[in-house]
């Protein structure tokens, strides 16, 4: 007869099967002395005599059993691992044929899973990538990010000034070192001009920095405090990128030369790949060279790191930091010319701010990308309850063939087995696949994915994620076991086997854990809809908002003009406003401007207090920073930002050293004047002693740092020829902006007149306005595409679901339908009452969603422009999407139901 | 009396264990009784080895064990051939029955030398 192999029960595997081993070699041992005693008696020996005889032939008994119990035991153990493993291959065998035998249920379950796997898998590899994985540095935990506080300007996170570094660097007990940087462009050209020249992202450190970070350099040396002094001999550091590229991994690289903006460097080292810092772009490294006796009077202008002592806490460090502080006036008196650092920390209250460095890089991407995860987890769990709820279809129709088997002696853990090898292979398949999946989507979101994600570039599929998937498969194979396996309870066994299935009766408990599964699916459903609802709502105010400025049409181009080449602001003047005419005189062009900045780029940020003429009011507080850019008097009408009040400036070869132009909101600021007619002709000072300029005109308000900020206070300087070597404020970094009649094609005409006029100018950035602006919303447009994709996903299978569950109910009742209808029931009260079902699971689906969006949507909040987390149409919009879809999910069983023919069901009995 | 070599002496045993279980199954002290007799007491094995030897072969799967009872009514653990058992014997007699025919050859040809 045909055994089953049977794997043996929990109880059994864990019971000492020792006891039982060495009784039976006892047994064995002891018949055979007693049957030689016996004999031996038999041929007249003397009973005490044989038996020793009998015990001297056997040998030593105590180390007989020892050795013959241990050959025992050996055996069993191999024995049981043998039968477990023919168990599980023939039960491999048998799912496999049932699911070849169902491939519409097997291609739905595996697609299903792959969505959400390789949902989960894709988020997990960039949440490790940027925010799990320690950055590579030496030690990255004891790294601090040092800035300050500025409450009374509203300025949070601001950076370091050359006096507070060095006061910390000299004063601080409770760090191994500081460290400050700045990122910078620079064009980079070859000593004698043989290759084009490149603009290239740089840093400049201070000598500290380096080994604040504990990174060495591949090749050569880092820099050496004597770098690091003004009038240093000028070397550099290169990427290890650009020592394969440009110098070909030349061994040699160290005392050769490259021109920066025009003044020659030596390359003394080479850093190795894994050191993307502060960015993934950065090429090269020069030092900072600050002047430790009179550090420079630049205001918060370097992002300072620093290592804790070992051992030493945050907070520590903040009340070390802060009792330092107090101590900077000693140190340097002089903030900037005409402001004492009394006077500067007594208005700007700047606060030490300590804070570890991996969170302060990535705490702007933190909170978006925990709220893709939980989307993508909500994406699995839904997808995980649909193949759930096949599976459990699956079951039913095996109700049989599970009585029997289990009739026949198979155990609850062999039934549980035969769900899970099932669940094994539909979810193997799925994790492969989706794990494959993952894989390109991560690969192509690192080389396509939005701006400004900081680490995006270090996000890899690795060990971690290769871990990660295998134990979400393993997560979803038991889930999707669970569910079918709930009701293998020994009644439903028996009733099986009665057939009262067919009657319906025994279909209870499922029908639970069905309706408990498409709860969960339309509340997870509901959930994404409603937050990406949010963000959708989000996106159209920022749409709508009026940025101030006109970005059709208009293109941007940057050029630097290196001070080794243009020695004197008067030699940047003449070349830009000689380009300007150019430009100007190009056909298709409507207008073209200069300006040092352009809205929403962070570039050529240049924050100044400015204290009006006789204004007593500033004497002792700090007036309101403005943003500073120099423009050429162009600028205005290429970006069609309106000239509210006065005129713009003079042509650039006239253009007065003098003259200022404000925003709408400085003029309100400062002289309570939103027509900005009161405010021209008034004088102000950029610092509380220094030259006075007069505003002459007042221009419209732009937004100028975020779409969701409020606009900026702008002061416009021209850009000007030499006056006697003062307060330069001309820039040799500028955008050329265009703005061309209709769609003209430019851009060709502007590289080539440039190259005329300098072929050594590299041109940079260049990027239609549009692309600038849609370049400040994209990470958002980035996580709404999550949301909303994962919306349609839910959505979807919350619907299968639903539609699911209903269609098996509806088959399960058809005799009792029948029977209804044959004794008079409408069949529209018939496929009402199956609706009703429908509608009820959706109402407690709907209500749970709510109640755990209310919850959920405090974590968007940051997230959200114009719209509150508890926006009243967006939660009805979801609310009524979803419960539409789910109406039409169940209308169409509920229509089947009605349709139920009772005389042939009444027949099938 | 002889010393054999252990390897050649435990490859015996068990050829000599499998040759007694031809004949049908048999408890340990059966096949032990068998043993001595047939050697003429030559081969003088402890009991001990022998049935570390039954449990290995078990344990290899050359045998196969069940309990019985015994003729006198005691429950005894009687040893069967199996297939695989069976075709090992086949494969080892033979070696053995090559070895102690090179053996006796080598002895012979040294008693000739001498003379």
């Amino acid at each position: 007869m045909h055994r089953e192999p049977r794997i043996p029960g929990l109880r059994r595997t864990l019971r000492n099967p020792a006891g039982r081993i060495e009784r039976d070699v006892d047994d064995e041992v002891a018949f055979h002395i007693d049957s030689r005693v016996a004999e031996l008696t038999a041929a007249g020996v003397d009973p005490d005599a044989a038996r020793r005889r009998a015990k001297a032939e056997f040998g030593d008994l105590v180390a007989s059993r020892r050795e013959l119990a241990a050959v025992d035991r050996r055996r069993y153990r191999r024995e049981l691992i043998a039968r477990a493993v023919d168990a599980v291959s023939l039960e491999l065998r048998h799912a496999m044929r049932s699911l070849v035998r169902a491939p519409a249920f097997t291609t739905a379950a595996v697609l299903t899973l792959v969505v959400g796997i390789g949902a989960v898998v894709t988020i997990f590899a960039v949440v490790n990538g940027i925010l799990l994985r320690p950055l590579p540095f030496g030690q990255p935990e004891r790294l601090i990010a040092a800035s300050h506080d500025l409450p009374p300007l509203g300025l949070f996170h601001e950076p370091q000034t050359a006096s507070t570094y060095f006061a910390y660097q000299r004063l601080a007990q409770t760090i191994d070192g500081i460290g400050v940087y700045q990122e910078a462009d620079v064009n980079v050209a070859e000593p004698r001009g043989v290759a084009e020249p490149e603009r290239m992202t740089m840093a400049r450190v201070s000598a500290s920095l380096i080994p604040t970070l504990e990174v060495s350099p591949l090749l050569g040396r880092a820099f050496a405090d004597a770098d690091d002094r003004p009038g240093a001999q000028p070397v550099m550091l290169v990427s290890e990128a650009m020592w394969r590229n440009r110098f070909g991994g030349d061994e040699k690289i160290v005392g050769r030369r490259l021109d920066l903006d025009g003044v020659s460097y030596e390359i003394v080292g080479v850093m190795p790949e894994s050191f993307r810092f502060p960015t993934a772009e950065t090429r090269l490294w020069v030092p900072l060279r600050l002047d430790p006796v009179n550090p420079p009077p630049t205001a918060y202008a370097y992002t300072g790191i620093a290592r804790l002592k070992p051992g030493v806490t945050i907070a520590a460090a903040q009340r070390d930091f802060t009792s330092v502080l107090r101590r900077l006036p000693e140190l340097f008196p002089s903030f900037v010319p005409g402001i004492s650092t009394e006077t500067m920390i007594a208005q700007m209250h700047p606060q030490p701010v300590v804070a570890p460095l991996a969170a302060e890089l990535t705490g702007s991407i933190a909170r978006t990308l925990w709220t893709v995860s939980v989307a993508a987890a909500l994406i699995l769990l839904v997808a995980c309850a649909n193949v759930a709820n096949l599976m459990l279809v699956k079951a039913d129709a095996r109700q049989r063939e599970i009585a029997v088997r289990s009739a026949l002696g198979a155990g609850r853990a062999r039934l549980l087995l035969l769900f899970f090898t099932e669940s094994a292979l539909v979810t193997t398949l799925a994790t492969v696949l989706a794990f494959a999946a993952a894989s390109a989507a991560v690969r192509l979101l690192v080389a396509a994915g939005p701006l400004g994600i900081p680490r995006l570039s270090e996000v890899t599929v690795d060990a971690r994620a290769v871990a990660f998937t295998t134990v979400i498969g393993v997560f979803v194979a038991a889930a999707c076991t669970l569910f079918p396996s709930l009701r293998l309870g020994p009644a439903q066994q028996n009733a099986t086997l009665r057939g009262d299935v067919r009657g319906g009766t025994a279909g209870r408990r499922q029908h639970r854990v069905r309706g408990t599964l498409v709860v969960a699916q339309i509340a997870s459903a509901l959930v994404v809809l409603a937050g990406s609802g949010l963000l959708i709502r989000t996106f159209q105010r920022l749409s709508a908002v009026r940025p101030g400025f006109d970005s059709e049409h208009v293109s941007t181009f940057w050029i630097s003009l290196p001070a080794g080449r243009y020695k004197s602001d008067t030699s940047v003047v003449q070349f830009y406003g000689a380009l300007v005419d150019r430009v100007a005189a190009m056909p298709g062009v409507a207008a073209v401007g200069l300006s040092s900045r352009l809205p929403l780029e962070i570039h050529g940020i240049d924050q100044n207090p400015l204290y009006p003429e006789d204004d007593a009011s500033y004497s002792n507080k700090l007036p309101p920073l403005q943003l500073f850019t120099a423009v050429s008097p162009d600028y205005f009408k290429a970006m069609r930002i309106p000239v509210l009040a006065g005129t713009t400036f003079q042509p650039m070869s006239v253009q007065r050293f003098e003259e200022a132009i404000i925003s709408r909101s400085s003029a309100i600021a400062f002289w309570k004047d939103s027509t900005g007619v009161s405010a021209i002709g008034k004088r102000f000072r950029p610092l509380p002693t220094g030259r006075l300029y007069t505003v002459i005109g007042v221009v419209g308000d732009i937004r100028d740092t975020a779409l969701s900020a409020a606009p900026s206070q702008v002061v416009y300087f021209p850009e000007t020829l030499e006056a006697n070597g003062l307060a330069r404020r001309t820039k040799r970094t500028m955008a050329l902006v265009v703005r061309t009649a209709g769609a003209a094609a430019v851009e060709g005409t502007i590289r080539q007149t440039v190259r005329d006029a300098d072929p050594t100018l590299p041109i940079f950035d260049v990027r239609p306005m549009r692309a600038v602006l849609s370049a400040a919303t994209s990470q958002l447009t980035f996580v709404i595409a999550v949301l909303a994709a994962a919306a349609a996903v839910t959505l979807m299978l919350g619907a299968i679901g639903l539609y699911g569950v209903l269609a098996y109910v509806v088959t399960l009742r058809a005799r009792e339908l029948g029977i209804r209808i044959a004794l008079g029931a409408t069949p529209g009260a018939v496929a009402a009452s199956m609706a009703k079902y429908g509608i009820r699971l959706t109402a407690i689906g709907v209500a749970i969603g709510l109640g755990v969006f209310t919850l959920a949507a405090r974590f968007l909040r940051t997230m959200l422009f114009g719209v509150t987390p508890g926006d009243p149409l967006t939660l009805s919009s979801a609310v009524f999407l979803l419960v539409g879809v789910a109406l039409t999910a169940s209308w169409l069983p509920a229509r089947r139901a009605a349709r139920v023919d009772p005389a042939s069901t009444l027949r099938a009995e | 009396m002889p010393q054999f070599p252990e390897e050649l002496l435990r490859g015996t045993l068990d050829a000599l264990i499998l040759k007694t279980l031809t004949w049908g199954p048999r408890h340990g002290y059966a096949i032990a009784g068998w043993i001595r007799q047939t050697s003429r007491e030559s081969l003088a094995v402890e009991d001990r080895a022998l049935y570390l030897a039954l449990h290995r072969l078990e344990d290899k799967g050359w045998v196969e064990s069940e309990w019985g009872l015994s003729d006198n009514n005691r429950r005894a653990k009687f040893y069967q051939l199996t297939a695989t058992g069976r075709a090992h014997l086949k494969a080892e007699s033979s070696r053995l029955a090559r070895y102690t025919e090179g053996l006796f050859r080598v002895l012979e040809a040294g008693a000739w030398e001498s003379r």
